[in-house]
């Protein structure tokens, strides 16, 4: 059983069938019965095929450029009724080869399933030509590049001109609205419009006619590809998806955006049928229903056809059957949206000579009654009208022709009224419309127009121009990281190079003498200061030679100030490191003391000190039984000596001592073993304060011990003479209490201790000055041997450096 | 402020100490004089704290698990033996005395002669150790007042003309001295004043 393949979705149904079971469209062509019953019968159809094949051909055989323009538009704007179809063919042709129906054939309506209308106009053997040249019409746009091609527009703007101002034959029935872009007949057969010479080669053979292809046209079932156009359209509609989807949605037209709502209804309403039909299409071509649903627009093309007729006034839009002739003429019309005019394009293709036509002689399909001539600027009727529409179509179509004619058919109109809004374009209509209806007025309101010089879109103005932005951001520089150094940096790095090198470096431990020298250098020293001390040490020699200063004649004129039996203040203040040197100091003030039969009270802030002072007293006392002199023989130690001890602290102990002498030092050193009170010793009988002692003696080692009683005791003395015996080291720093009258005499160092040893004639300790001296002169004779050697090592540095 | 009452009795008792230097008001010298005693009974006090903390330091030394100090116990012993000796023998006794007499006076005399012949082999090297102008002046003063100290120049104030430059190189030392006690008065006046007015507080710790 054979079975008719619809149309439209390329679905097999039964061959009594009338619709479509999937998309319910028209399976046999309204125009098979109504060439059947027309006038003209078969070249009625033919025409009108022919027509609209002369006004594709027209509208690519424009002016040079433009033409070109148009015929890259064709080739990107593929209709994906058109390209589904096409794919449809492809798979079919690989899964049966032997039935090598394309879509070519089903458009082609020719074998078993052409329908009626062309069954009729069959002329029996040229069943196979026809399928060939019935699907040529959809090679030309490819072929308008081609010799072939070249050869139909021989005629060119002429032929269309001519074609469009020659009256229309007798018994032709060209539609006039069609006869417009019948621009690819050649000249001759232009001129006469004949009914054979209008129609197409293809359409010629279909007649039986022996018409002879031209040299490019190829026959479709040889080609084994796709033409490039569609290919072309292809990319061009996966590369302007995204475009073309944006634009819709954010840079819709006005005369876009005024169908919007009526598409939105339409569109829900034929939801369900679109889902049903999309899923059987997707299984059958996944690709296509891809591609459908990126651009998202040709909903149009599943809405059945009974809605359509049915809904007309929400719909506001041509039907489909309209639809594809139309959108197969956009192919090659001359940007018809770019100019604001929504049907210029159809303007191109059918344009005046339909229109005169149409007022002049019938429509192409319709009754007698519709061919009237129609007044310029009048409504035109829809072409497939009155009886030789179908009836599914004839509802619709008669809807149609009052209120929504072809839009192409009123601008020509002299009056100009009734004219459509752009705004007025159906949502179908706005989903195929050519990218280039709204890419150039994107690019224009850029202020600039890109043309790909490459790639596959490669010639093609208007494109989106990516590489304006990407021109911003430019490969960033690259730096050299050499240095470029100039003759003196790189002089200069040198040097900062080997200076840190020679930093880095270690450094030559300097040989240094060994310790075995210098241990015996330093040995050397100490035994001949030794050697030099003993010897000079035994020395005896009987005056010191030395002159006496004037602070230690106040003190000898202090000590003998002091009535004899007077109780006299004795400080030891300091360290048993010093206790040979303060008592050669300090013995000849003993002795002369001890020698006047004073009180001693001893008395010291140094731990120490009261048993220095007390050795001191027995070795003066001692010194002097066993040398002789001016001793006091009846002197009685016990009595006449007492030790107060040590005043706890420091420099605040004497502040308290000089107010409170008797509390300071409550307990004396012998308290511990005799018991009894130091401020009731006989020494301390009748003194309470320090004022009452006649002098006050304080030797002292160290500037400390020396200032702190000169500032806190001596203050609290009045007319009672402060004398200090000080060591070397001590008084320098002490002087300046002589010069301010604070001290009233001082011994000062082991050599005025010996003047005043000679002075109060007292034993004198010879041996022990000459050591003291000796040992001093050394010491200047080693700092002049240092000066000296490194003097002559000066020297020889000096001469070794300028003789090297 | 950290340790307000210890600073607040800080400053009260220097200033009363102070103030009975300059006001002879008996009651304000009687307070001087008790809050000095309470000074001096601190301070022996915090000699034995000393005493005691030196010899703990000196036992954790000894103690100690890993490089114990060998003359920790040596200085514990000392110290011990020369506390029950005092306490027993009292500082008064001639026994006692004899630990000053015989040990601590020649150990530091020794120190002290020690010291001279480092510092006569020092002047040896000085001016190979460093070679300096300030070296070079220490070791000419150094050398012009060791034979003005020997005494063998004293005769040099004897005669006419030399006596002026013999008394000039005595005077010198004054100089120096002078200003080095000048410099202690400034330096504790400050200290003094700086305490009083409470911007230093050595005793809050």
């Amino acid at each position: 059983m054979s079975e008719l393949r619809c149309p439209m979705c390329g679905n097999p149904n039964l061959e009594d069938a009338q619709l479509c079971r999937v998309c319910q469209a028209q399976l046999k062509p309204i125009l098979g019965a109504q060439g059947s019953d027309s006038n003209g019968g078969e070249s009625n159809e033919v025409d009108w095929l022919s027509g609209l094949r002369d006004g594709i051909e027209s509208q690519s055989e424009s002016p040079a450029g433009e033409g070109r323009w148009e015929n890259d538009a064709f080739e990107k704007e593929v209709p994906d009724w058109l390209a589904r179809i096409r794919q449809r063919a492809r798979m079919e042709e690989e899964a049966n080869p032997k039935d090598s129906f394309s879509t070519r054939d089903d458009l082609s309506l020719t074998g078993d399933e052409n329908p009626d209308w062309l069954k009729e106009i069959q002329s029996g053997s040229e069943s196979a030509r026809r399928e060939e040249r019935s699907d040529a019409w959809l090679d030309l746009p490819e072929g308008s590049t081609d010799e072939g091609s070249k050869t139909v527009a021989g005629g060119e703007d002429d032929s269309s001109l001519k074609a469009a101002e020659a009256p229309p034959a007798q018994g032709d029935d060209i539609p006039d609205w069609l006869n417009g872009g019948e621009e690819e007949q050649p000249s001759d057969e232009a001129a006469g419009l004949g009914e054979e010479a209008d129609l197409p080669f293809w359409l010629k053979a279909l007649e039986g006619e022996s018409a002879q292809a031209p040299p490019g046209w190829q026959p479709p079932g040889e080609q084994e590809e796709l033409p490039d156009w569609v290919h072309t359209a292809e990319a061009g509609d996966r590369e302007a998806e995204e475009t073309v989807t944006a634009r819709e949605e954010g840079e819709v037209p006005a005369w876009v955006g005024a169908f919007s709502v009526a598409e939105e209804e339409t569109r829900e309403e034929t939801a369900t049928d679109e889902e049903v039909e999309t899923a059987e299409m997707s299984a059958f071509l996944p690709g296509e229903t891809e591609r459908e649903e990126r651009i998202g627009a040709p909903a149009a093309f599943t809405i059945p056809i009974e809605e359509l007729a049915s809904e007309p006034e929400a719909d506001k839009a041509p039907p489909p059957f309209v639809e594809e002739p139309i959108e197969g003429e956009a192919f090659v019309s001359a940007s018809p949206f770019t100019e604001g005019s929504l049907f210029e394009w159809l303007d191109e293709l059918a344009s005046e000579p339909i229109l005169e036509k149409n007022t002049s002689g019938a429509a192409p399909f319709s009754s007698e009654a519709e061919q009237e001539p129609t007044p310029a600027g009048e409504k035109i009727g829809y072409p497939f009208s009155g009886d030789d529409l179908p009836d599914w179509l004839s509802d619709v179509a008669l809807a149609e022709t009052s209120e929504y004619p072809l839009r192409g058919h009123e601008q020509p109109s002299s009056t100009g009224e009734a004219e459509l809004q752009p705004s007025e374009l159906p949502g179908w209509l706005e989903a195929i419309r050519p990218l280039e209806a709204v890419a150039p007025e994107a690019e224009t309101e850029g202020g600039e127009e890109t043309v790909a010089s490459d790639g596959p879109l490669a010639g093609l103005p208007g494109i989106l121009a990516p590489l304006t932005q990407a021109v911003g951001y430019s490969k960033p520089p690259g730096y050299s990281a050499r240095l470029r150094l100039t003759e003196k940096q790189r002089a200069h790095a040198d040097l900062l190079e080997k200076m840190l090198a020679d930093e880095t470096q270690p450094r030559q431990a300097r040989l240094e003498l060994i310790k075995d020298p210098q241990r015996l250098l330093r040995l050397m020293v100490g035994v001949i200061l030794i050697a030099v001390l003993i010897f000079s040490a035994s020395l005896t020699v009987g005056t010191t030679g030395l002159y006496a200063p004037l602070e230690l004649f106040n003190f000898n004129n202090q000590i003998e100030a002091i009535p004899d039996g007077a109780p006299v203040l004795l400080a030891f203040e300091y360290q048993p490191g010093y206790s040979a040197e303060m008592q050669r100091i300090a013995t000849g003030m003993l002795n002369r003391l001890m020698a006047k039969n004073t009180r001693l009270t001893l008395v010291s802030t140094v731990p120490a000190g009261p048993i220095l002072a007390e050795q001191l007293i027995v070795e003066a006392a001692a010194r002097l039984a066993r040398e002789g002199g001016t001793v006091n023989p009846g002197y009685a130690a016990g009595e006449m000596i007492v030790n107060l001890g040590y005043l706890p602290g420091g420099i605040a102990s004497l502040q308290e001592f000089s107010l409170r002498p008797q509390q300071a030092s409550r307990y004396g050193l012998t308290s511990a073993l005799d018991g009894t009170q130091a401020w009731t010793h006989p020494a301390l009988a009748g003194v309470g304060d320090l004022r009452d002692f006649s002098a006050v003696v304080v030797v002292a080692d160290s500037l400390e011990s020396g200032r702190a009683w000169l500032e806190q005791v001596q203050p609290a003395l009045g007319e009672t003479p402060l004398l200090v015996v000080a060591s070397a080291q001590a008084a320098p720093l002490l002087v300046p209490y002589l010069a301010s009258g604070q001290v009233s005499g001082m011994i000062a160092g082991v050599t005025s201790g010996m003047v005043y040893q000679e002075i109060s004639q007292t034993p004198l300790e010879t041996g022990f000055l000459n050591a003291y001296r000796s040992g001093m002169l050394l010491a200047v004779l080693l700092i002049l041997v240092g000066i000296i050697i490194h003097s002559v090592s000066l020297l020889f540095a000096a001469r070794k450096s300028s003789s090297g | 402020m950290r340790a307000p009452l210890a600073a607040a009795i800080a400053i009260a008792v220097g200033s009363i100490v102070l103030a009975g230097y300059f006001f002879p008001l008996q009651l304000l010298k009687d307070v001087q004089a008790l809050l000095i005693g309470w000074g001096v009974i601190l301070t022996g006090v915090a000699a034995l704290v000393g005493i005691f903390n030196l010899v703990g330091v000196h036992w954790r030394k000894m103690s100690a698990p890993t490089e114990s100090d060998v003359y920790s116990p040596l200085l514990i012993l000392a110290f011990l033996v020369t506390f029950v000796a005092g306490l027993i023998l009292t500082p008064a006794g001639a026994q006692f005395q004899k630990v000053v007499t015989f040990i601590q006076a020649p150990v530091e005399m020794s120190m002290l002669a020690l010291l001279a012949i480092s510092l006569a082999y020092a002047c040896l090297r000085l001016l190979q150790r460093r070679k300096t102008t300030l070296s070079l002046v220490f070791l000419i003063s150094a050398l012009v007042f060791l034979i003005i100290g020997s005494g063998y120049l004293s005769a040099l104030y004897q005669i006419a003309g030399l006596s002026d430059l013999y008394g000039l190189l005595t005077r010198l030392p004054l100089a120096g001295s002078r200003g080095i006690l000048i410099g202690i008065g400034l330096g504790s006046l400050t200290a003094g004043l700086r305490i009083l007015m409470g911007f230093d507080r050595p005793y809050s710790g």
